[in-house]
């Protein structure tokens, strides 16, 4: 029986890689443990439902050098989120940082060590700022993969594959630990095993870049409550900050 | 169809092509060069079935951002690349410019780093003097003549004239002539040609050296330089430094300057 199965199988995928050599590629089933699946869903679900929430994350980017080294850069993110029109993060490096204002309204920039912002009129849904930002303004908010209405859909987007690597604790959480491929990364996560499946770690690896650079964040201090004030959501210029443009792609730099 | 990946505890050896075998049996080293196999098998349909990628990396931590096409910027980019390898004409000074620059797919903080103008490998944090600082002692450095005036420039980049037996801080002169370039230099294209800043000081590449040189109206630096004023025209902020505005913005998330001479 299982060799029937087997030779079933081998013969379903030849016919099927005959086919696509000759046709245009259609659409293609990702090779997706279902394990794997449940757990993510299970978790983005969770994400996804919870009105309101605030994490901390530690990060660490792998930096390329052009002397052909690779170094690790650390930062912190802070998260606060109020689903469906608001968000507040924190950015910050050693000595500098950055923050992103979201009220439903406005969407704003400020650059701290420089003390200089940017003030942008809004959409009215988280979802419809992170692509104004990233498509429009060129940037990507720190932790957009939480904050979006469906996680699960954002990330499984482009995934060929994925897989349940069993189990392990990240700082002391248990966790279950699964990874998915997309034509460009390889992204791992680690959720919680409880009645909250919150992403405890998050690793991406650029496999296609040169010496497959790698993001790693460590998920802490998840709230679910709803503790954080209107204000925190709007921006109250600091001190001595001053306003200046934020510049669409299309429009700014240097020009030929 | 059987997932390529599958796996139960901690014992489990994840194997290329998704093949995941227990620690000691035979039987289950069978099952998995036959899972091998198969998932070789499909790894070959799916890369037959998946178009070629064109998507490029943006984004750096995010999921969403791998996935999402490159915007269509017509700009050049503030960093990037030298075109062409320094001149190693100096080695008793430095090697060639140990320039550090963004990432190839810089994401919005990542240009937030110090080490966009720190040292890195093979030489330490570059000190950058304010125009104007006097000091009665010279760091490393070489010996500069220009119209008849005697500059002194050190392994950081900076600039020095002797005046009443100190050493007094001061912008180079454009025309001026260096044969390496100072650690922490940005490239900046700028249409057809590539320039070389920082703290004020542009440069081009000419022969197996770099000269000083003005630069053109409308390009883009990180950042502007020490001792800059800021000042307020037409109710926007700007800095002003030897004769250049720098008008701040933020672009791709980080801020930048557009230089006009003034």
């Amino acid at each position: 029986m299982m060799q029937v199965t087997f030779y079933s199988a081998l013969l379903v995928l030849l016919v099927a890689g005959a086919g696509a050599s000759a046709q245009p590629a259609p659409a293609t089933q990702p090779a997706v443990d279902p394990t794997a699946d449940q757990i993510l869903r299970q978790s983005c679900d969770f994400l996804a439902q919870s009105p309101a929430f605030s994490v901390h994350a530690e990060i660490w980017k792998d930096v390329m050098l052009p002397s052909g080294h690779k170094i690790q850069v650390t930062r912190s993110v802070d998260l606060d989120l109020r689903r469906p029109d608001r968000f507040h993060v924190d950015a910050r490096a050693h000595k500098k940082g950055r923050s992103i204002w979201y009220d439903g309204k406005t969407l704003t920039v400020l650059d701290r060590e420089k003390n200089l912002y940017s003030v942008v009129e809004a959409p009215a849904s988280i979802d419809q700022t992170l692509d104004l930002a990233a498509e429009t303004y060129g940037i990507t908010v720190p932790l957009d993969d939480l904050a979006v209405s469906d996680p699960y859909t954002s990330s499984m987007k482009n995934v060929t594959a994925g897989g349940y690597f069993g189990d392990e604790s990240v700082l002391g959480v248990s966790c279950r630990h699964v990874g998915f491929s997309t034509d460009q990364i390889d992204w791992q996560l680690w959720v919680a095993d409880g009645p909250q499946p919150l992403p405890q770690k998050l690793v991406i690896t650029y496999k296609n870049q040169e010496q497959t650079p790698q993001y790693i964040a460590i998920f802490t201090k998840w709230n679910l409550t709803d503790r954080a004030a209107d204000l925190a959501f709007q921006f109250i210029p600091p001190p001595g900050s001053a306003p200046i443009p934020l510049v669409s792609q299309n429009t700014g730099g240097n020009q030929p | 169809m059987k997932s390529n990946f599958k796996a139960s505890g901690n014992d489990a050896q994840f194997l290329p092509f998704g093949m995941l075998i227990g620690r000691d049996s035979k039987r289950n080293l069978l099952v998995g060069v036959s899972r091998m196999a198969i998932a070789c098998l499909a790894v070959y349909a799916v890369m037959a079935l998946t178009p070629a990628a064109t998507l490029a990396d943006r984004g750096g931590g995010s999921i969403r951002a791998a996935g999402r096409a490159p915007a269509p910027s017509p700009r050049a980019p503030v960093h990037s690349e030298p075109s062409h390898a320094a001149p190693d004409v100096h080695p008793d000074v430095h090697a060639p410019p140990p320039h550090v620059a963004a990432p190839a797919h810089p994401d919005w903080d990542d240009k937030d780093e110090d080490i966009q103008h720190g040292g890195g490998y093979a030489h330490g944090t570059p000190v950058r003097a304010i125009r104007g600082q006097r000091m009665h002692d010279l760091p490393h450095h070489i010996s500069i003549i220009f119209n008849n005036e005697n500059y002194f420039y050190d392994d950081d980049g900076n600039y020095y004239q002797q005046q009443n037996g100190d050493y007094v801080v001061v912008q180079p002169p454009v025309g001026a002539i260096v044969t390496f370039l100072p650690p922490g230099v940005a490239t900046v294209a700028a249409g057809p040609t590539t320039y070389y800043y920082l703290d004020g000081v542009f440069y081009v590449a000419q022969d197996n050296s770099f000269a000083v040189v003005n630069p053109p109206s409308g390009i883009v630096v990180p950042d502007v330089p020490s001792g800059a004023d800021q000042v307020i025209v037409n109710g926007n902020v700007c800095y002003q430094f030897n004769g250049i505005r720098y008008q701040p913005s933020i672009q791709d998330g980080v801020t930048v300057y557009t230089v006009t001479p003034m």
